[in-house]
C-alpha cells in the first residue's frame, strides 16, 4: 500500500500545448466520505488529493487541452504559479502512469 | 458468547483503515512453497458464505475502508466472486483480484470486469515454463498464466504480474522483466520472498546470495527508469539484506486489515502465525468494533508497546520495530524488536540463516497433507 507523496520530485519534460491528459483507466478519483478527503485510487496504493490537485485531475478526461486547463484554473485561482504547478503535478502522474499525457493507452 | 478480549473502552486512536484484504479461500490448485496463507491453513475449513462476505464488505465501506483486495487461496474457486465484486463496486470500493490465473476463463475475465473490478494480478513463478511449474506445483500452470494475462488485458484490466523472487529465480530478472513486458502489465511486483511461514519451512532453500540480491537491484532499478509511465517495477530490498526492518503493513493496525476465508481478522494475513494471539471473528464481531477495540489490534498498535533498542530509537515512527510475525518466528518472541533490524540483540539469528542458505535443497510445497503434518 503506497501513501508515500515524497518521493515524486524527479525531472520533468514539458507538457506540449494541445495534449489531452486522460486519467489512466487503472485510476479513480473517490471523494472519502469517512474522512472528508478527495482521494486518487491506483492498484496497491492511493494519494490523498488536495482541492487544486483534485480539480486538475477532474479536467483529465482526455478532451481538455493543457493549455485550456492552464487557463481554466488560472481563473478560478488567480495564482502566479498555476501552470507550473499543473506541469508538475501532471508530470508525477505520468511518471506513475496514473496519467497519459501521450496517446499511449 | 465468543471468549471476549475486546478492551472494554475505545482508546484515543482514531485512524481508520484504508485497505481490506479478503482471503476469500484457502483452497488453492497451486502449492507455491512461499505461500503466505497460514501452514496450518487445512485446519481452518469453514468458510465464509457470499452473504457473509457481502456483509463484510458494508461493515469496511462505513469503517473507511476505499480499497479491497480480493485474494486466497484462488479466489476463483468461488463461484459467487462476480456478486461479491459487484458489491464492493457498489459500495464504491477499488477493487483487486490476486489470482493464480489457471481458472481464469476469457469470459470469467470479462464478466469480473463487468461486475466492476478495477485491477487485476496474475502471479507467475518464473519467466521459464518449466521452472515456473515446478515452484507452483502440481499440474502444468504457466501457459495457463500466459493465457490468463491476455484475457485479462482484452478484457481491459490493468494488468498487474506478480512474480516472488528467491535463488532460484533471481538470476533470470531480465527475463522476468522482459516477460511482463511483453504480456502487456501497467505494473510488474518483484516480490522478494518474506520469510514466514511456508516461506521459512524453506528458507535455506530459498535464500539467495547477497551477490544475487546486489545484481537484482541494479537490473531492476535500471529498468524502472526505463519503463517509466509505461511499466511500474516494484522491487524492494529483501529485509534480510538491509540495516533496518520495513515498517511492516506501514504499522500494526494502522492502515491496513484481513478478513481470512474463516472470517478470522487479523492485522495481517500472516498474523496467524503468532502463537498466543486470539482473533476475533466476522461472524460474531463487527469490523469496527475489531478494529478500535480487539485486544490483538490494539496490543502493537502505536509505538507506546515498544521494546528497547526500539523505544530510544530515532527511527521508530518509521519502521514501527518491524515485523511482528518475523519477530515471532524467529527468536519466538512477538514483543522484541524486528530480528532482521541491525540494532536488535538478535540479529545474529538472520546472519546464522544467511550462512547456512544452500543451492538446491528439497522444498516443501503448500498442500493439505503438508498442513496438517506440519501446522
Amino acid at each position: 500500500m503506497d501513501t508515500d507523496e515524497t518521493r515524486m520530485n524527479e525531472a520533468m519534460n514539458p507538457i506540449a500545448e494541445n495534449a489531452r491528459p486522460r486519467l489512466a483507466s487503472k485510476a479513480r478519483l473517490k471523494w472519502d466520505e469517512a474522512r472528508k478527503k478527495h482521494l486518487l485510487l491506483f492498484p496497491e496504493g492511493l494519494l490523498v488529493l488536495n482541492p487544486t490537485a483534485r480539480d486538475v485531475v477532474a479536467l483529465c478526461d482526455g478532451t481538455i487541452t493543457f493549455a485550456e486547463m492552464v487557463k481554466k484554473l488560472g481563473e478560478q485561482y488567480k495564482t502566479e504559479t498555476v501552470r507550473a504547478d499543473i506541469e508538475e503535478l501532471l508530470s508525477r502522474l505520468a511518471d506513475k502512469g496514473l496519467v497519459k499525457i501521450k496517446d499511449e493507452g | 458468547m465468543p471468549p471476549s478480549s475486546l478492551i472494554p473502552h475505545p482508546s484515543s486512536f482514531k485512524e481508520r483503515p484504508y485497505a481490506l484484504l479478503c482471503e476469500l479461500t484457502y483452497r488453492c490448485p497451486l502449492q507455491c512453497p512461499y505461500c503466505s496463507n497460514p501452514v496450518d491453513f487445512a485446519r481452518h475449513r469453514d468458510e465464509l458464505r457470499t452473504e457473509e462476505w457481502e456483509r463484510v464488505l458494508s461493515e469496511g465501506a462505513a469503517l473507511g475502508v476505499v480499497q479491497v483486495h480480493f485474494s486466497g487461496g484462488e479466489p476463483l474457486l468461488l463461484p459467487d466472486l462476480p456478486r461479491i465484486v459487484r458489491r464492493a463496486r457498489d459500495l464504491g470500493l477499488y477493487s483487486n483480484l490476486s489470482t493464480g490465473g489457471t481458472l481464469l476463463t476469457e469470459k470469467m475475465a470479462k464478466t469480473l470486469r463487468e461486475a466492476g473490478l478495477d485491477s487485476l494480478q496474475v502471479s507467475v513463478q518464473d519467466s521459464d515454463a518449466e521452472n515456473s511449474d515446478r515452484m507452483a506445483g502440481g499440474a502444468p500452470s504457466f501457459e495457463k498464466k500466459m493465457n490468463a494475462a491476455r484475457f485479462a488485458r482484452e478484457a481491459g484490466f490493468a494488468l498487474t504480474i506478480n512474480v516472488v523472487l528467491h535463488r532460484q529465480n533471481l538470476d533470470r530478472i531480465e527475463a522476468i522483466i522482459a516477460m511482463a513486458e511483453k504480456l502487456g502489465a501497467e505494473r510488474l511486483e518483484l516480490a522478494n520472498t518474506q520469510y514466514n511461514g511456508w516461506a521459512l519451512k524453506n528458507r535455506s532453500t530459498l535464500l539467495p546470495s547477497r551477490a544475487q540480491v546486489e545484481r537484482a537491484s541494479s537490473v531492476a532499478g535500471l529498468a524502472r527508469e526505463r519503463l517509466k509511465g509505461k511499466m511500474e517495477i516494484l522491487y524492494v530490498i529483501p529485509d534480510y539484506f538491509e540495516q533496518f526492518p520495513k515498517a511492516c503493513m506501514q504499522g500494526w493496525g494502522r492502515v491496513f486489515m484481513t478478513v481470512t476465508a474463516d472470517g478470522s481478522v487479523l492485522p495481517c494475513q500472516t498474523a496467524r502465525e503468532i502463537r498466543g494471539l486470539t482473533f476475533e471473528n466476522v461472524r460474531t464481531r463487527s469490523l469496527e468494533e475489531i478494529w478500535f477495540r480487539s485486544e490483538t489490534f490494539c496490543k502493537f498498535r502505536g509505538t507506546d508497546w515498544l521494546p528497547e533498542p526500539c523505544r530510544s530509537c530515532e527511527r521508530k515512527e518509521m519502521d514501527f520495530g518491524g515485523c511482528r510475525c518475523q519477530a515471532f518466528l524467529v527468536t519466538g518472541d512477538a514483543t522484541v524488536t524486528d530480528p532482521v533490524c541491525s540494532r536488535s540483540p538478535q540479529r545474529g539469528l538472520i546472519e546464522k540463516a544467511l550462512e547456512e542458505a544452500v543451492p538446491g535443497g528439497v522444498l516443501i510445497y503448500r498442500n493439505a497433507n503438508e498442513s496438517l503434518r506440519l501446522g
